[in-house]
């Protein structure tokens, strides 16, 4: 176990040295993710004040789902990229645990990212978040990241067999957004598309997080979740092992 | 009695309709120092990234310490060490100690162990430049000695001294020969230098025609 330990130490290390580095670039992001919230600010208060509270809610879902689905990509990326791949790839390790721990070491980082986040709109934005609510988006994040976990193992499956599939799933992303009520009630959407969005676990999980928050937590909701994690987190794993299989035959795993 | 820490049988590795071996049989024995030479795209490189597990043979068997390479990767990835001749490999924007530390926290190695083999490769006035600016020269010796951090008991080194120049080679060539004789490691080299071959190395084995020629 603390050989595991030591290597996502290891990693977060590394995060925070190139973070560290690109600090500039980090302001920007800042800078970037407040722009955002204050032109859905204006635009909410055109409306109602509920209305930005609601989409305040489905932004922080937007930013916990986008980021667990697209980290792994990112880190692929930049490992074929720079062929560092061949570095952490020698690790004594099967690639997934190395991806995995690696992953851990940036959720730690995206914690601090999320929590910016949140005060911020607690401080800008008038947005009422106590104690508990912060207790509860902590567990709702985590929970979130490994019901999807699935998503992102099968993406960085297809990302080493299809390359650039990356702009792909950034489309894809988008799109759940949309179906699963991000930025308006899935009420508004036409018949069709909200039976594509009972289909999204993503769907439940952001209701259940609205509804948490305003004290009327429905655990039902994430049945349908939960369920879907489990068997396509077993299936992600067994196409990992599919695909690492078969591009270790054609040379594929370290190049992008 | 001879012991093989690596025994290939009846490699065959294509890339679609290219052949790089077909049937190749070849044993190395432990401790020793092996060079490997052959043509140009002859499948060096490629055999070393199986030896290493980042390439899987399409038929045939690999065995690392009679770790059958397929089988267990992981074991290999434990005792395997591959030392690639590219200007790549560590984070750009971190410093040579930077990307040292990496690697020791990941193994769990105190960073003053490594202060022999730094010395020994002239790298402590280099420790605080960031990889990215640093020299081909430079990038060769850090390629070297972060191989090391995991005590690996076989080394794979892909023509490391192909951009260095004749000082930097002697240090490197001594080095090798410490790794054999102090520490037990097998090498494995690429090479296309003669002079290099017969001075270093105890056997010397050739690609050619898909096949491995022991040429001594």
């Amino acid at each position: 176990m603390n050989k595991y330990f030591s290597t996502i130490a290891a990693f977060l290390y590394k995060e925070i040295k190139t973070t560290y580095y690109y600090k500039f670039h980090l302001v920007i992001k800042f800078l970037f993710s407040l722009a955002q919230l204050v032109v859905f600010y204006y635009f909410c208060s055109l409306i109602s004040k509920e209305y930005f509270k609601f989409l305040f809610f489905g932004l922080l879902f937007s930013k916990i789902f986008s980021y667990t689905t697209t980290v792994l990509i990112e880190t692929i990326k930049q490992e074929q990229f720079s062929q560092t791949i061949y570095n952490i790839f020698s690790l004594p390790y099967y690639e997934l645990t190395v991806l995995m721990l690696n992953f851990f070491a940036k959720t730690i980082l995206f914690f601090f990212d999320l929590t910016i986040f949140v005060f911020c709109s607690i401080l800008f934005f008038s947005i009422k978040i106590n104690i508990t609510h912060i207790i509860f988006l902590i567990i709702f994040t985590i929970y979130t990241i490994i019901i999807f976990l699935w998503y992102t193992i099968t993406v960085c499956s297809l990302t080493f067999l299809i390359k650039k599939f990356e702009h792909f799933i950034y489309l894809l992303n988008s799109l759940i957004d949309i179906l699963s009520g991000v930025y308006f009630p899935t009420t508004v959407l036409p018949k069709i598309l909200q039976n594509i969005s009972c289909l999204l676990p993503t769907t439940y999980i952001l209701s259940f997080l609205r509804e948490t928050i305003n004290l009327k937590a429905n655990y039902k909701l994430l049945v349908y979740p939960t369920i879907c994690g489990m068997i396509f987190l077993l299936l992600s794993i067994l196409l990992f092992n599919f695909i690492l299989k078969k591009i270790l035959k054609t040379g594929k795993l370290t190049t992008y | 009695m001879t012991n093989h820490c690596i025994i290939v049988s009846s490699l065959t590795k294509n890339f679609g309709r290219i052949k790089v071996f077909h049937n190749a049989d070849v044993t190395i024995e432990e401790n020793t120092i092996t060079a490997l030479s052959g043509k140009n795209s002859s499948g060096k490189t490629t055999f070393l990234k199986l030896l290493s597990g980042f390439l899987l043979p399409c038929n045939g068997k690999i065995f690392v310490y009679n770790h059958d390479i397929t089988q267990n990767r992981v074991f290999v990835k434990k005792v395997v060490s591959l030392v690639l001749n590219t200007e790549y490999g560590f984070y750009p924007q971190l410093t040579l100690k930077e990307n040292l530390m990496f690697f020791c926290k990941i193994y769990n190695k105190p960073f003053t162990e490594l202060y022999p083999f730094i010395d020994k490769l002239n790298l402590n006035n280099f420790l605080d430049i960031p990889f990215s600016i640093s020299s081909s020269g430079i990038k060769t010796r850090l390629w070297l000695l972060s191989s090391l951090i995991k005590n690996p008991k076989i080394i794979l080194i892909d023509e490391l001294t192909k951009s260095v120049d004749y000082e930097t080679k002697q240090i490197v060539y001594e080095l090798i020969k410490e790794l054999k004789t102090k520490f037990g490691c097998t090498i494995l080299f690429v090479s296309h230098d003669i002079n290099e071959i017969t001075s270093l190395c105890d056997h010397w084995i050739k690609i050619e025609d898909h096949k491995f020629v022991v040429i001594k």
